[in-house]
């Protein structure tokens, strides 16, 4: 895996590069000219906005008719602005009544992922302000971002439970907390901010009202507004796949013809057949490490029924330690042998480094390869370069009663929750910014930014221009087909951080042969009992039953 | 201020304030004694007794992070001892436990071996002597969070250590192909990685103290076994070993007691994986509460921690005890310029021989 | 004889060469690596052994001297200053608190025998416990008082943790100190209190720098404890090392070198000083030199 400096290259702006970014940073940092807005209180100096010729500019762009908010400025804008009577107009208005029609300050505090903030302090595309500033002009709320590492996350958020510490309104979830933090107060019940303010989640998002059932909301009720679009995606060198010389070779040994595996049984054969350590080549280099890998197990579990193998039945029992579960986790462990080593402690920056540098023919990534990797100087490192071959595709699947079943994972996901322990004045204001954040016309406007990593999750999005030429329109075309065959982690149930962590360590110790697959499903088994037991068994079929309806029923 | 000239004497002791009286008026020598600890005394109540109690209060409830309600009305969930079974009978809990021991007992025993070696590899005096001792001091300074993660770096499969053993035995000897050895990765390995990492940092330590030991050792008693014939193993079993015998009895304590509670350096070496293979006690608690949110389970497990630890504290204070009273002992001979014996001296002294 | 001591120094030497070599070696790899450039921190298939491109920087990312072409390295990011200054407050006030409470314990201990025999081992005890066990309910507590996050939360918990040490310390120069001296101060009209202040402690200022400093590496060093009781406002050095080790953020050797050894200067410095009294306060004053 090479390392190489130099920044990103941002598609839409002829920006000087910035040099000498590392590998972690191409991740979080775009290659726009601007600076970000104050984090935390830092006043931000904007490289090319001052305040003066900011505003002219702003002043100097009329919105289309009818329109009462949205970007100026560039071209294209109008598809970004919206009239009074759409989820971000409603959000708009709402806010203004806080700030007194725009004439009293509202400050507000989020914190998020240090590797998103970008998509909403940086100004994109070229001659646009940035999403925050632009809430700033239209409604003068300012939001104050306060950044932190995905995997802090968690620690971050028990110790504002634990001290009730309400200085941050908006807090990051994911989807797998969301139960955990509705129940522990963490979260306020959005419901009536809902139902007054209107948002548009269920027309625009990919997947429908599952979605936003999936993403959106705990035992029926809302709880927090989702941003991102962490479907895993299957990637394949298309180059690889196309070369003659590797289809013949792969034809005479396996006997069908080479092509992106639609079964885990090809999976393998595949795996196995581009595995050429002396080459530095890897078959599949997908995710194995704790706190990340376990959604690739997943993929391979719920693809054993029709429609889903299920991780609990009705009865709250756990189905993991049947058949399926145990041949997951064989096949999770023998795809130790396509991937690097020391994959054990290696995560997702380091797989993508190793696809970009040609390292592999295959991976489940986020959405966003297609976004970092293409061209990019720091990460599109291989010699020919290989960016331009990276296609996607659903997962593999299996061969059930007749039909093919394929499933994706969607995890982690950059949720947000109003904290509840926040002052209550605030608690409005804050959901309205994120009704605004999630409304077809900004979020689609701001997901094309390649500062940061929260991917589309609406359909508008996925046709939107900007978004496509960032995330290439073949992966955006292939999105709208991934989204329907994604299955849920284990969510919207109380305890799901402890079922997945039980999972999880399980895994780890069956990867490292420390146990075998049936002992490591055993124990899972045996430690989701207890807990389920411990949490109460009623309140735990309550919710797997409500969340069935956020699972796929889509065959082929 | 002295008595005038012409009292009586029974009338004219040197003005001297009675025991105990002090400007407080009157408080006895208790009293002040008591004064002067009770800011401590505070401190630990609060800082120390108090969390304590409440970790005793949760360990009877099934409190967790995201249970909803404050600390205080934990009893809503009150399960008596639960968590104290779940505990005992738990593998991870007690396989911690013999994970703990054994780094203990390998890294203090090793530690032991190599400080002593050190030791009398530095009894006497040669040419960058002082320069060398640094060079062994410098390990125990590091911040044991920056020791884990240069031993993170430095363990990494295409590492530094891998390739220099690499060189040695393949380049060099012949004997083996490459080596990758994945010390992180493997879950048999990973403990020993850890084991290293705090070898290399504490062993400076044991060197310390032994050569300490070793340079106040009586040299005339030395130099007599030695001219009747006694071999360096003879003397190292029946002189050296017996009369330092309180030395190292302290050292090996001091350090089992901080080694058992070790978590910086093997969390950011290993953050307690892959899967549990590292997970020492700490690191178990510390997952417990960070990753399982289940803090009502974690006090109860770190409750039955603390009764085995102070188990063994009381037979380990003996000898901490032991030595403290002889150095009151010595200091209650009359003066007569004890001396503290300086290496520099000592090695004045040896350079004489 | 001669051949034998020869072959004997020979031996010496050469063991003293080899267990330096490796015992150097960490700090060594570290040090290079923090001049390393990118491509250098862990290339495929070979190792480097000197920088061959050295660099400073991994030091200005980590100091916030971002050149003008490195930008967007957001603030929470690899900008060390910050938690490095958290650092140094948070130790030297933890520090200023033990001493105060410490040395006056460790006087009545001394001195007047305060809390009775096993009083000093009652302290010791305390320090067998694993912190993690009651980081929790101090975190609560903590929070409950509002000191969460916060400079006087993190003294008053450093404090408690290095009391015991301070004791040990102080009273082992305390013990060392004739009694007479104090009392000829009081003979001389001064109170308990007098006495105290100036003739005892003005004997003991070796003894009590050597271990201010000590206490100050301890502190320094401090990694659970900051990891969990502080968050942005107060967040240490140590703890924003592991920060950028977190797998979302890949491994960047270079900044994380280069704040190590930032991070390491202090007590290797104060390490220095003292040098005399670390045996005896990393043993509680059981073994002078």
């Amino acid at each position: 895996m090479e390392h190489d400096e130099t920044g990103v290259q941002n598609p839409d702006m002829d920006e000087p590069e910035s040099k000498r970014v590392s590998r972690g940073k191409l991740l979080k940092v775009a290659g726009a000219a601007g600076a970000g807005i104050a984090f935390g209180g830092l006043a931000g100096t904007a490289k090319a906005w001052t305040p003066s010729s900011r505003n002219a500019v702003l002043a100097n762009k009329k919105l289309a008719k009818g329109m009462i908010g949205g970007p100026t400025g560039f071209d294209g804008a109008e598809r970004y602005q919206y009239g009074p009577n759409t989820a971000a107009g409603r959000a708009i208005l709402g806010l203004k009544k806080f700030t007194n029609n725009g004439k009293k300050r509202l400050d507000l505090k989020m914190r998020m992922w240090n590797g998103a903030t970008g998509q909403l302090s940086v100004p994109f595309p070229k001659g646009a302000p940035s999403v925050a500033d632009q809430l700033l002009k239209e409604a003068n709320v300012k939001l104050h971002l306060t950044a932190i590492a995905p995997t802090d996350q968690i620690t971050k958020n028990l110790q504002t439970i634990a001290t009730r510490d309400g200085s941050n309104q908006i807090l990051i979830s994911s989807i797998e907390d969301n139960g955990d933090y509705a129940e522990a107060g963490l979260a306020r019940n959005l419901d009536a901010f809902v139902a007054t303010h209107k948002p548009d989640w269920d027309q625009d998002f990919a997947g429908g009202k599952v979605a936003v059932a999936m993403q959106n909301q705990y035992a029926g009720s809302y709880y927090a507004v989702s941003l991102d679009g962490d479907y895993q995606v299957w990637v394949y060198r298309q180059d690889l796949f196309d070369n003659a010389k590797n289809q013949k070779d792969f034809k005479a040994k396996y006997g069908y013809d080479l092509a992106f595996p639609t079964t885990w049984q090809q999976h393998a054969d595949i795996a196995t057949f581009f595995t050429r350590p002396s080459e530095k080549l890897y078959g599949s280099i997908d995710l194995k490490n704790p706190y990340w890998g376990y959604c690739n197990w997943m993929m391979r579990y719920v693809s054993s029924a029709n429609p889903n193998q299920y991780y609990f039945d009705l009865n709250a029992k756990p189905l993991i330690n049947g058949p399926a579960g145990i041949q997951a986790t064989k096949e999770h462990v023998a795809s130790m042998a396509w991937t690097y080593p020391d994959t054990l402690s290696k995560g997702w920056p380091e797989e993508y480094a190793a696809m970009g540098a040609g390292n592999a023919a295959m991976a489940s990534m986020f959405s966003n390869v297609t976004k970092f990797i293409p061209g990019n100087p720091g990460l599109d490192t291989a010699n020919p370069k290989i960016g331009s071959f990276l296609r996607t595709e659903v997962a593999p699947g299996r061969m059930v009663g007749g039909k093919l079943i394929r499933r994706s994972i969607i995890y982690f996901n950059n949720q947000f929750v109003v904290n509840a322990f926040s002052n209550k004045a605030l608690h409005e204001p804050a959901y309205l910014v994120l009704q605004w954040l999630s409304s077809k016309s900004i979020f689609d406007w701001f997901t094309g930014n390649p500062a940061g990593y929260m991917d589309p999750n609406h359909t508008s999005a996925l046709n939107d221009p900007l978004v496509r030429s960032s995330y290439k329109p073949y992966a955006c075309d292939k999105l709208k087909e991934i989204i329907p065959h994604t299955a849920p982690p284990i969510l919207a149930i109380r305890g799901a951080r402890e079922y997945t962590q039980a999972l999880d360590n399980n895994l780890q110790k069956a990867l490292t042969k420390q146990i075998s697959p049936e002992q490591a499903m055993a124990n899972t088994a045996a430690a989701w009992e207890k807990t389920t037991n411990r949490i109460g068994r009623a309140k735990q079929i309550a919710a797997i039953k409500a969340n069935r309806a956020a699972w796929p029923q889509i065959t082929g | 201020m002295e008595a005038p000239a012409g009292i009586p004497a029974r009338q004219a002791p040197p003005k001297r304030r009675l025991p105990g009286s002090s400007a407080f008026g009157g408080r006895s020598e208790k009293g002040i004694a008591q004064v002067l600890v009770t800011p401590g005394q505070l401190l630990l109540l609060f800082l120390i007794g108090f969390p304590a109690g409440v970790a005793i209060y949760i360990s009877f409830t099934n409190y967790t992070a995201t249970t909803g309600y404050p600390w205080y009305d934990a009893y809503k969930g009150w399960i008596w001892f639960d968590n104290y079974w779940e505990a005992l009978s738990s593998g991870g809990f007690w396989s911690s436990i013999w994970r703990t021991l054994l780094v203990s007992v390998l890294a203090v025993g090793i530690e032991f071996a190599l400080g002593l070696i050190l030791a009398f590899l530095f009894l006497r005096e040669f040419r960058a002597r002082g320069i060398l001792m640094v060079v062994f001091l410098l390990p125990m300074m590091v911040v044991p969070a920056v020791t884990g993660f240069i031993f993170y770096m430095i363990f990494q499969t295409s590492g530094p250590l891998n390739a220099a053993l690499t060189f040695i035995f393949d380049t060099v000897l012949g004997i083996t192909g490459p080596i990758h050895i994945p010390w992180l990765s493997d879950p048999s390995i990973a403990i020993y990685s850890v084991i290293m990492a705090d070898i290399w940092q504490w062993t400076p330590l044991m060197f310390l103290i032994f050569l300490s030991g070793l340079v106040a050792l009586p040299e005339d008693q030395m130099n007599q076994a030695r001219i009747l014939g006694a071999g360096f193993w003879h003397q190292l079993r029946y002189l050296v070993l017996p009369m330092m015998k309180p030395i190292i009895l302290i050292a090996l304590i001091i350090r089992s007691i901080e080694v058992f509670k070790i978590f910086d350096s093997d969390w950011l070496l290993t953050r307690g994986g892959p899967g549990d293979a590292t997970t020492t006690i700490s690191v178990y608690l510390y997952r417990q509460i960070n990753e399982n949110y289940r803090y009502g389970y974690a006090s109860a497990a770190a409750i039955i921690v603390l009764i085995m630890v102070s188990a063994f504290a009381i037979r380990a204070i003996r000898p901490i005890e032991a030595a403290q009273e002889e150095t009151f002992e010595e200091l209650i001979k009359p003066e007569d310029g004890g001396e503290e014996l300086h290496i520099e001296d000592a090695i004045a002294t040896e350079a004489q021989v | 004889m001669q051949g034998r001591s020869t072959l004997k120094g020979i031996g010496r030497a050469a063991a003293i060469i080899l267990l330096g070599a490796l015992f150097l070696f960490p700090l060594y790899w570290m040090v290079t690596m923090s001049f390393k450039p990118q491509e250098e921190w862990n290339p495929v298939g070979k190792t480097i052994w000197w920088p061959q491109n050295p660099t400073l920087d991994n030091f200005k990312q980590v100091l916030g001297m971002t050149s003008q072409n490195t930008q967007f390295f957001q603030a929470s990011n690899t900008d060390a200053t910050q938690p490095i200054i958290h650092s140094f407050i948070a130790a030297g006030g933890g520090t200023i608190l033990a001493l105060i409470a410490g040395v006056l314990a460790a006087y009545g201990i001394a001195r007047f025998r305060a809390g009775g025999r096993m009083l000093p081992f009652q302290i010791l005890q305390l320090r067998m416990f694993p912190p993690v066990a009651i980081i929790i309910p101090l975190l609560i507590m903590l929070a409950y008082i509002h000191l969460f996050d916060t400079f006087w939360g993190l003294w008053l918990v450093y404090a408690a943790v290095t009391f015991a040490f301070v004791v040990w310390l102080m009273r082992s120069f305390f013990q060392e100190l004739p009694r007479e001296i104090g009392e000829a101060a009081i003979v001389d009209g001064c109170s308990q209190w007098g006495a105290f202040f100036k003739a005892v402690l003005p004997n003991v200022k070796g003894g009590l720098a050597a271990t201010a400093l000590f206490v100050f590496i301890l502190n320094w060093s401090d990694f659970l404890i900051a990891l969990v009781l502080t968050t942005g406002k107060t967040m240490t050095a140590p703890v924003f090392l592991n920060s950028l080790q977190s797998a979302a953020a890949g491994q960047e050797y270079g900044p994380q070198a280069a704040l190590g050894l930032i991070l390491i200067l202090p007590p290797a410095i104060l390490g220095f000083a003292i040098q005399r009294y670390l045996v005896r306060g990393l043993t509680f004053g059981a073994i002078k030199r």
